[in-house]
């Protein structure tokens, strides 16, 4: 289908717009907003909208929002690590220092790294990665973290 | 071009279908035929060097009198990590006997191949690059813990009297490359030190020939294989499968079907040291049958098997011991951060079940972390903690049993894996 739209123009903006959007994240991130357009459903009683996506990795996403549209979760299962990074937007940094910190006790395929805005836990053996990322105190009321799949 | 497209069709907000979980990362069809009929024990072969079939089983599981057992340990690691089941692993310029043996090597089911800190070699150790496009093979291996960013060059791997020739290894935090690219470093910390890694490096000898598949030699998947010029630009790039990373066993001459990782019992209260074997094969030699372990066959994609526990089903389920504890969700026990930390050790049960069918269940306990990290013990059999998603039998598991991982499409008496047997 975009194929048949790609003449050098096009393709040179299409080439942009990636540059753009490669070092942003092609979608949103946790504190964002999901386009108010996107096709997603509705999950516990309209408490949390998700839709999902599969990334440059063949991972699947799932992106969850409030129902005024604020992304406060996502989980991820597939062969390739998300771009974790660009998932977690404004809060990559309180991350960084979270993992920084992290216990000695560390080990290769399961991490959970808990700070007050943002909760991380990421794992799996090679190839099938498995995780999820979400804001604990955005998550509206009645929602916990199990909800997330 | 082509990922260009898809990065592009991203850009635009288009809901792509959902794909099938782990759709994409397979590298092997599960079409040997599965040979060896009736019991998983089945009768024990003479050895012998030759491919001969012992014509009451019907298989053809080629014998080995080849030296197939690996002494493996767990004791006192960096940082003080615990259950880190360790070995030494012999590297040698291929073709050549000018080696190095590196010890302190993880021993990891939950991954495939070789890595080791460049640092870990004697200085002057060289090894040839793998060549990508026009600069030099590049990875990043990420894992839950972080990434390890490093170099693809050719070895010979020796282990026991055993040797894969000429395979890919990875070499972490290798100093001629460029600094890890940025879609890499964000998958995670950075594990390119011994203090971060807990080892000088990691033995990947888990369900899978290679650690990623033709996933990643059908496209330039970012955060695995990367093509760095000596200009220091690296790009991902696509990357065959004989060029990819090689779980060694796969490629040792016999013996080469998949490991049984065989550790002592240990008490409660953990013991400061464990020494036990990692044995070469599943089948091909007295020391590595079956005998009445239930065979439970692992997803051909994603090598997951499916548990149930405490009345929850997990259906991302592994055995892995590179794993440091029972990783698994549960509101059963009181958390202290990541470990759970019950007043007293409680019992539990669980049940393990593959694609086949087949499930065989496992009593297991459930320590108190930290009175477990209080002690100078390194090895726990009831060490767990939480998971977001899944049950990772870590290397609890694995004391006091004889656990199997058989390779994906490589041939044993009980039919080709992936599969567990325990």
């Amino acid at each position: 289908m975009f194929k048949a739209r790609f003449y050098p123009s096009a393709r040179a903006a299409a080439l942009a717009l990636i540059a753009c959007c490669a070092s942003t994240g092609a979608y949103a991130e946790l504190g964002g907003a999901m386009p108010a357009q996107a096709a997603s459903r509705t999950i516990l009683n309209g408490a949390l909208r998700v839709r999902t996506m599969t990334d440059a990795g063949n991972t699947t996403l799932n992106e969850y929002a409030t129902s005024t549209g604020q992304i406060v979760a996502y989980t991820w299962q597939g062969p390739t690590m998300p771009d974790l990074h660009a998932l977690l937007g404004q809060y990559a940094g309180s991350y960084q220092a979270g993992a920084a910190a992290a216990s000695a006790n560390g080990n290769l395929h399961a991490s959970r790294i808990a700070r007050p805005d943002v909760i991380v836990e990421s794992g799996g053996p090679m190839r099938s990665y498995v995780g999820r990322a979400w804001l604990p105190a955005a998550l509206p009321a009645g929602v916990t973290a199990d909800d997330l799949q | 071009m082509k990922s260009a497209l898809r990065v592009y069709a991203l850009a635009l907000v288009v809901c792509a279908a959902l794909a099938a979980c782990g759709g994409g990362g397979g590298s092997n069809n599960a079409s040997s035929t599965p040979s060896g009929t009736g019991s998983s024990g089945g009768t024990p072969s003479s050895p012998s060097s030759a491919g001969t079939s012992n014509s009451n089983q019907n298989t053809s599981v080629p014998q080995s009198n080849v030296a197939n057992v690996q002494p493996v340990t767990v004791g006192v690691s960096p940082g003080m990590t615990r259950n880190m089941l360790t070995t030494s692993v012999t590297i040698c310029q291929a073709g050549t006997s000018n080696c190095a043996t590196i010890d302190d090597i993880q021993v990891d089911t939950g991954s495939n191949g070789l890595r080791i800190l460049a640092s870990a070699l004697p200085t002057g150790f060289t090894l040839p690059a793998v060549a990508s496009g026009g600069g030099m093979a590049s990875e990043c291996a990420v894992f839950g813990s972080g990434y390890a960013w490093g170099s693809v060059r050719t070895a010979d791997v020796r282990m026991a009297g055993q040797l894969a020739a000429a395979i890919p290894v990875h070499l972490i935090a290798d100093p001629a490359l460029p600094a890890a690219p940025t879609d890499c470093a964000n998958a995670g910390p950075a594990m390119l030190t011994v203090a971060s890694l807990h080892s000088n490096g990691i033995l990947g000898v888990g369900l899978f020939p290679v650690d990623c598949g033709s996933g990643c030699a059908n496209a330039a998947l970012p955060r695995w294989y990367y093509s760095c010029t000596t200009s220091g630009t690296c790009t991902a790039s696509a990357q065959a499968v004989a060029q990819q990373v090689t779980n060694p066993v796969s490629s040792f001459a016999l013996d080469n079907n998949g490991v049984v990782i065989d550790l002592p019992a240990v008490a409660d209260a953990g013991a400061a040291s464990v020494s036990g074997s990692l044995i070469f094969g599943i089948g091909t030699q007295a020391n590595n049958t079956l005998g009445g372990a239930s065979v439970i066959k692992a997803n051909s994609v994603t090598g997951y098997v499916t548990t149930t526990a405490g009345g929850q089903t997990y259906t991302l389920s592994y055995l892995d011991s590179g794993s440091n504890g029972f990783f698994f969700h549960s509101s059963q026990f009181p958390l202290c951060g990541i470990w759970y930390c019950p007043g007293s050790t409680q019992a539990a049960n669980a049940s393990i079940a593959g694609s086949n069918g087949v499930s065989n269940t496992v009593a297991f306990d459930v320590g108190n972390a930290s009175t477990l990290f209080a002690s100078s013990n390194n090895a726990f059999d009831n060490l767990a903690g939480t998971s977001s998603q899944g049950f990772a039998w870590g290397l609890p598991f694995f004391y006091g049993r004889r656990v199997y991982t058989a390779i994906a499409s490589r041939n044993t008496a009980a039919g080709a894996g992936p599969y567990y047997a325990f």
